[in-house]
């Protein structure tokens, strides 16, 4: 089977086993419940229910150190039949007694067989006609948005699957560190490396642990299931907020599509990382305020209008005959429930499934921010900023008591339940992990001399620091030019207040300018490339427009549509704060290179809302809703085809692993090849953590060092049946791409001293030369030695994999004296 | 009252089951032709002595497959064995009694010198082996000089890849027989609490040489880490290495372009030698490709007795005679291993032992167990073993003349020689009694080939191994003949059981070994034909007479044989290498690494494994 075949059954695989966790047991356990809500809000509270119960159960059952297939397995069943019987109202002593009363009759012969196996072949087939036919009914209904999700589907596979099919590697330097605390949570030792947001290595072990699926296979092809459902949520979170039908697509079809954004916006979509895989909470988790805000305050209308009109309808008695019963009821409770009004009766709900409802959607609110917590930090901050556009949008509402109290409850106990198993192991003992420490520096302020200091230096590697530092799972980079920037402006600010006294509106205008100034460059450099002037200024636009339209329709009384225009623009504009950060001055929260992803992410959103608010705007009163539909799909058909003729759609990303092709390929055979833990690899570093789960791993500098330093004296020995060595007869520059100039290994490196470096940096540069060439100098001369027990396993132009195979009663001595 | 109806079905069903059972019968007896030898004519062949490839020096430079021999190629020892092994393996043997007799030609140099160190003059040839070395012609010392002779000579040392001597003799427990190197596997010949003492019979004194790291061992002594460290401090951390440093017996060493093995002990004296040495030539190369004569016999001798002899004893150990013994006691116990391990019994008949008591062998008995021979497929042979009181000569003429009178047209194509000398044999098969012998079967000497014609174009063969014994040193010569050459020969002798001398010689005691060691050693062998002595026979012929050539393009190997007659067999071993598939050939898995290839055409072609082809590749390796 080729690599290409077994990475996209792979693909298939994985998306199989996420999406049973995250929509089809959710959507089974809960539909009945939330059917009245829309599909895209469904899927959010599918994606949120799933993601939880995933992070939750590992944390719970890592805590007590009892974490495998066989208690996830049950934890995962048990509670969710439990669950499915309570909501779903079923009987299952009286569905035993039914079944087993059906057997006996069977077992004592009042039917046969055959009739038995008629029955269940009916019924099979029977539900398979009804799932068809609803299926069927489904697709029909909504065959447009079918086939623009397809298309959406499509392109992803396009833009982002390709390069799965092209490099196997990991493609970020700090997958390995991920891969080694997934590969310890295997052994119940969660926070191996110390204190650390664990929700997305909780749901990467979910799935390796439950559905048996390798970890370094997750790690690599994970990022494109992510993807998808990063795409999906933000599709169904504008599907939301827009009134149009169509108009969604066009902020994501522009976001997936089209070749504008700089690379810094995409390109760690091709790595399985947790802040990526924590955007997909952020949206939902502004879905849910939306939706609290939306809803009570209908409640409080409806609420309003029922007592209005049993007023006067107690007053206008005769006008409205009551019923005794209501009478009664209306003296009892003092409120008026039912009876009024045949039409509205239904609609009012009471008290306590309004709280009810109000408790699930602020819950539903907590469980996602908590969840952008348990996946990365950053992602909770931008979900934060977003909170405060969302305060913005409705800050004629947030600022009640009984609203205000409420968001901020549900707000801290987000956290407190995101962050509670990290509590819990610190306060077990568990020291924070670097980074973390580093980032609650960033936050208290300590570092932020550092990083402004730091940030000429990095002007122009920031890419490749970026890849650097991952090893320790850190994320130290700062803010690239800014940093620079921000010193001149401060600067020249300073001169102009020395030479000319301004007056204060012109100080206003004069920081406003210089803050546009700075969030125009950062935009330049991260987010639009300078090759589209026109999405640059659309950027912009886009923004003000949005907020302008929203008083429009504050004032045409579309109060939660305008609060969700306001909201959004309002967010975006937080975002451009942080994006422009070092550049104003400001703490860098996070790295601008960092917050571009997320800017581009929800600026797709903003434009979606700009077409559809516009629509609105024009098509919005007429009561025919197919008229904005139809206008929308025209829109987005017309936008999709000037894009395309413009010649702005882009072409799928390259991303190159740092490893070689042919070491996945060896190392996935060997593992195929061989039992587990009968063989050893001996390579550069990423093959560690991959196969931990399936063999050994040396170090290519240790055992040189061992050759070198104890080889005299002493044995060294590998003590598996197989060892394989890994050489890369073109060493990779790791984190660069292959030029096809890069020098090939040499006898003249294999002279030179073994590099004192330590941690990655020995296997960068020409240090990476100098300990491949050594050891295929060593290779060489080993298999002179040993001609019948050394073979070629793989070999390419730029690789190659030695197996020795060795009997175990006499283990080779790998210290082999040359010259005797 | 029965029916009409149901009294005919009841006597038609009556009918069909006598029908069903007689049928089988009458088919079976009149299909039997027990009168005839059905290996007669299905194991003949046209080769004689006269066909026995000998490989000239012409062919030894198109073949490539030529040694060199320093030593006497014409004692009983390793010179015996290297002679032999020569012509198993279709090389050509140049055999000098110096090191300075031998110049090598560099256009045709030898795979291999073989040297038997007492002919080596430690002062001036060492440096000449060196010189070898130099040339890539790998060294193979049969045996090694005296350990005061090692410790003073340093390039000796080196040579043969010797880091230190930690003493100059050492008792070890046992011996560790390393996996890959011959068939069956990795052994261990260390007696546990299981085991009779008797069973460790190997040499377990010799000097202890620690091997240096570049060296491979493939046999070394065992010994209790105690007792390794009262003489041997090992470096911390060097527990995983304990085996490279135990006392070396069979290893080998990377010296300048060649290799050298060495052999610490008197393996290579014996037959047990060859194939230690075919599977040092294999570690020379990828891999090695030999014609082999695939033959598993096992040879009951002096059964069946066919008078009821010293039948006191029989009454008193069996409470029956000695007939009934054999029918009712040692025939299923004989079929029933046999069957068990699908062996193909060859019998070889003993009319009578004593011709003074009067008792005379009984022709309905011979044809009882001449109808059981046809139906499982058994060889009967004749066998030679007499009493000394007895005249052979009186002997010969009274079971032939009774053979002959029972069974006139039975051809005996084995003979057993028993104790009759060489030259009785020869005689007997001068006077025409056994014209249509064609083998001589004879118990195993360690200083006689295995196989050999003798006595014009009479083949001999030799028992390998004792049914009712197998101490390690056997085992240690079966596996090594079972390399080379993938034959054994099974003796079973009943004759103790008919005249016991003591309690081992009932026949519990006895078929319990015997059951026992058939079931257990030869297990890994299963692959390998069982045969009858005549089918063995034919194998063998053709196995002497052919000669082939072999070359290696890519992954294909290519086989031409000679002298091709119906089918030849050869093993492929490879390093780990596995056969895609063959043409003119046949192919069984041995073991990982070894291949038994039936060719029935004269060229065979076999493709082994793309060395890269991995179960994942990549999508543009297809193409």
């Amino acid at each position: 089977m080729s690599m290409e075949v077994l990475t996209i059954i792979q693909v298939a695989g994985i998306l199989t086993a996420y999406l049973t966790m995250t929509f089809v047991l959710p959507a089974i356990l809960l539909y009945r419940k939330i059917q009245n809500l829309r599909f895209c809000e469904r899927f959010m509270v599918y994606q949120m229910v799933g993601n939880f119960y995933m992070m939750n159960l590992v944390s719970v059952l890592e805590l007590l150190h009892i974490s495998n297939r066989v208690t996830l397995i049950l934890f995962t069943i048990f509670p969710w039949a439990a669950i499915y019987i309570v909501l779903h109202k079923k009987k299952p002593v009286d569905m035993l007694h039914g079944g087993f009363d059906y057997l006996e009759r069977l077992a004592g012969g009042q039917f046969g067989v055959r009739l038995f196996l008629r029955r269940v072949r009916g019924e099979i087939w029977r539900l398979l006609k009804k799932a068809v036919c609803a299926l069927f009914r489904h697709i029909r209904a909504n065959i447009i948005d079918i086939l623009l999700v397809a298309a959406l589907t499509a392109g992803l596979c396009y833009v982002y699957g390709t390069n799965l099919l092209a490099y196997f590697g990991y493609c970020e330097s700090d997958l390995p560190v991920h891969n080694y605390w997934v590969n310890y949570l295997g052994k119940n030792r969660m926070f191996v490396a110390g204190v650390y947001p664990f929700g997305f290595h909780c749901v990467i072990y979910y799935l390796h642990e439950v559905f048996a699926i390798p970890t370094y296979v997750l790690f690599r092809v994970f990022c494109f299931v992510q993807n998808l459902m990063i795409h999906y949520v933000l599709l169904a979170f504008i599907k939301y907020c827009c009134k149009s039908k169509y108009a969604p697509y066009a902020g994501v079809f522009a976001y997936v599509f089209l070749g504008i954004f700089g690379e810094n916006t995409y390109i760690r979509y091709f790595s399985s990382l947790p802040q990526e895989f924590g955007m997909i909470f952020i949206l939902p988790s502004i879905y849910f305020l939306f939706v609290f805000f939306e809803k009570k305050k209908k409640r409080e209308m409806d609420k309003r209008n029922a007592k209005a009109e049993l007023e006067t309808a107690v007053e206008d008695e005769e006008m409205m005959p009551l019923s005794e019963e209501s009478l009664i009821r209306i003296e009892e409770d003092g409120i008026v429930k039912t009876e009024l009004k045949a039409e509205g009766e239904e609609s009012v709900k009471t008290d306590v499934e309004a709280r009810k409802e109000e408790f699930w959607i602020l819950a539903g609110f907590a469980i996602s921010f908590g969840m952008t917590l348990s996946a990365h930090f950053y992602d909770t901050m931008i979900a934060g900023l977003l909170c405060i556009g969302v305060a913005c949008g409705y800050c004629f509402r947030l600022f009640r008591p009984k609203y205000l109290g409420k968001v901020m409850l549900a707000g801290i106990l987000s956290i407190v339940i995101a962050i509670l198993p990290m509590v819990i192991a610190f306060l077990m003992g568990t020291p924070l992990q670097g980074s973390l420490g580093w980032g609650m520096k960033v936050i208290s302020g300590e570092n932020n001399k550092e990083v402004i200091q730091t940030v000429p230096a990095q002007d122009d590697s920031e890419g490749t620091q970026e890849d650097a530092t991952g090893q320790n799972g850190t994320d130290q980079t700062a803010g690239g030019t800014d940093g620079a920037t921000m010193d001149g402006t401060d600067a020249s600010t300073g001169q102009g207040v020395a030479s000319h006294q301004k007056s204060f509106p012109e100080k206003i205008v004069s920081k406003i300018q210089s803050a546009v100034a700075a969030f125009w460059g950062a935009m330049k450099i991260y987010i639009i490339l300078d090759s589209y002037p026109f999405f640059q200024m659309l950027l912009i636009g886009s923004i003000v427009f949005l907020a302008v339209i929203s008083l429009l329709f504050f004032v045409v009384r579309q109060t939660d549509y305008a609060a969700r225009c306001l909201s959004l623009s309002a967010g975006m504009v937080a975002l451009s704060v942080l994006q422009a950060s070092s550049r104003l001055g400001l703490p860098t929260l996070m790295d601008a290179i960092r917050t571009c992803i997320f800017y581009a992410y929800v600026l797709a959103a903003v434009w979606s809302l700009c077409v559809d608010s516009v629509l609105q705007l024009f098509l919005g009163r007429f009561k025919k809703k197919w008229i904005l539909h139809t206008a929308s799909l025209a829109v987005l058909a017309t936008i999709v085809i000037s894009c395309y003729f413009q010649g702005w759609f882009r072409t799928p990303p390259v991303r190159q692993a740092l490893q070689t092709n042919e070491a996945i390929l060896c190392l996935t055979n060997i593992i195929h090849d061989n039992k587990d833990f009968t063989w050893t690899i001996c390579s550069a570093n990423d093959e560690l953590r991959m196969g931990e789960d399936y063999g050994y791993h040396h170090e290519v500098h240790t055992f040189l060092k061992d050759l070198e330093r104890k080889g005299r004296t002493h044995s060294i020995t590998i003590p598996t049946s197989k060892v394989y060595f890994f050489i890369e007869k073109i060493p990779i520059m790791y984190g660069r791409a292959y030029r096809g100039d890069e020098p090939e290994i040499d006898k003249i490196y294999a002279q030179e001293p073994l590099p004192a470096s330590s941690g990655i940096f020995m296997y960068q540069g020409v240090n990476r030369l100098i300990e491949m060439s050594k050891l295929y100098e060593w290779a060489q001369e080993f298999a002179k030695l040993y001609p019948t027990d050394v073979k070629v396993y793989y070999e390419s132009d730029n690789f190659v994999c030695y197996c020795v195979e060795q009997d175990l009663y006499r283990p080779f001595n790998f210290a082999i004296d040359v010259g005797e | 009252m029965v029916s009409r109806r149901n009294f005919f079905a009841i006597t038609l069903i009556m009918l069909v089951v006598v029908f069903m059972f007689l049928i089988p019968e009458v088919v079976k007896t009149r299909v039997n032709n027990y009168g005839q030898n059905e290996y007669e004519d299905s194991a003949a062949t046209r080769f004689t002595s006269a066909s026995v490839r000998i490989v000239s020096e012409d062919d030894a430079i198109d073949s490539s497959r030529f040694v060199v021999y320093i030593g006497d190629e014409e004692d009983d020892a390793t010179g015996n064995v290297v002679k032999q092994w020569a012509v198993y393996s279709k090389r050509r043997l140049q055999s000098v009694h110096s090191v300075k007799e031998f110049q090598p030609n560099p256009r045709n140099l030898p795979e291999a010198v073989l040297i038997d160190s007492a002919f080596l003059n430690m002062r001036e040839d060492i440096s000449v082996l060196a010189g070898y070395a130099d040339l890539g012609i790998n060294l193979i010392f049969c045996n090694l000089p005296d350990v005061t002779e090692v410790s003073k000579n340093p390039k000796l040392r080196q040579i043969l890849g010797i880091n230190a001597i930690i003493r100059d003799s050492i008792r070890v427990e046992g011996i560790r027989l390393m996996d890959g190197f011959l068939l069956g596997g990795i052994k261990e010949y260390i007696l546990d609490e299981t085991m009779e003492k008797t069973q460790q019979d190997m040499d377990l004194v010799m000097p202890w040489y620690r091997i240096s790291g570049g060296a491979k061992m493939y046999m070394h002594g065992m010994m209790e880490d105690e007792e390794m460290e009262k003489y041997y401090m090992m470096p911390k951390g060097d527990l995983i290495t304990k085996n490279q440093n135990l006392p070396a017996v069979v290893w080998r060493n990377k010296y300048r372009n060649a290799m050298t093995f060495a052999v610490n002990a008197d393996y290579l004296s014996g037959n047990g030698g060859i194939g230690i040495l075919s599977a040092m030539m294999l570690e020379m190369k990828d891999y090695d490709i030999y014609p082999v004569i695939n033959a598993q016999n096992m040879v009951v001798l002096n059964f069946p007795d066919l008078a009821n002899e010293n039948q006191a004893e029989m009454m008193k150990r069996y409470s029956q005679p000695l007939e009934a013994v054999f029918r009712d006691v040692v025939w299923p116990g004989l079929v029933s291993v046999a069957q068990q391990n699908d062996y193909k019994m060859t019998c070889m008949l003993t009319p009578q032992m004593d011709y003074e008591d009067g008792v005379e062998p009984e022709a309905n008995v011979l044809v009882y167990y001449m109808k059981l021979f046809q139906e499982q497929n058994i060889e009967g042979g004749f066998s030679g073993t007499h009493t000394e009181e007895v005249n052979l000569s009186k002997k010969l003429n009274r079971d032939m003349s009774f053979l002959k009178k029972v069974m006139p047209d039975y051809a005996i194509l084995s003979l057993y020689q028993g104790n009759m000398k060489d030259e009785e044999v020869e005689g007997a098969l001068k006077q025409g009694r056994f014209d249509q012998v064609r083998t001589v079967f004879s118990d195993y000497k360690d200083s006689e080939p295995l196989v050999s014609y003798e006595w014009n174009s009479v083949l001999r063969q030799t028992g390998i191994s004792d049914g009712y014994s197998h101490t390690f040193s056997e085992n240690l010569r079966m596996l090594s003949i079972q390399t080379a050459l993938g034959y054994s020969n099974i003796q079973i002798d009943v004759n103790p059981i008919a005249h016991p001398v003591d309690d081992e010689d009932s026949w519990e005691k006895l078929s319990r070994k015997f059951a026992g060691n058939t079931s257990t050693y030869w297990r890994r062998f299963r692959k390998f034909a069982k045969t009858t002595l005549a089918e063995s026979n034919a194998r063998i012929r053709r196995f002497l007479a052919l000669d082939y050539k072999q070359k290696r393009e890519g992954n294909v190997i290519s086989v031409k044989i000679s002298d091709f007659e119906k089918e030849a067999f050869f093993i492929l071993r490879t390093h780990g290498e596995d056969i895609r598939q063959a043409t003119g050939a046949e192919f069984e898995k041995i073991e990982d690494g070894a291949f038994l290839i039936t060719a029935t055409e004269a060229n065979v072609k076999l493709e082994l494994e793309e060395a890269q082809d991995r179960y994942y590749y990549f999508a543009e390796d297809e193409f």
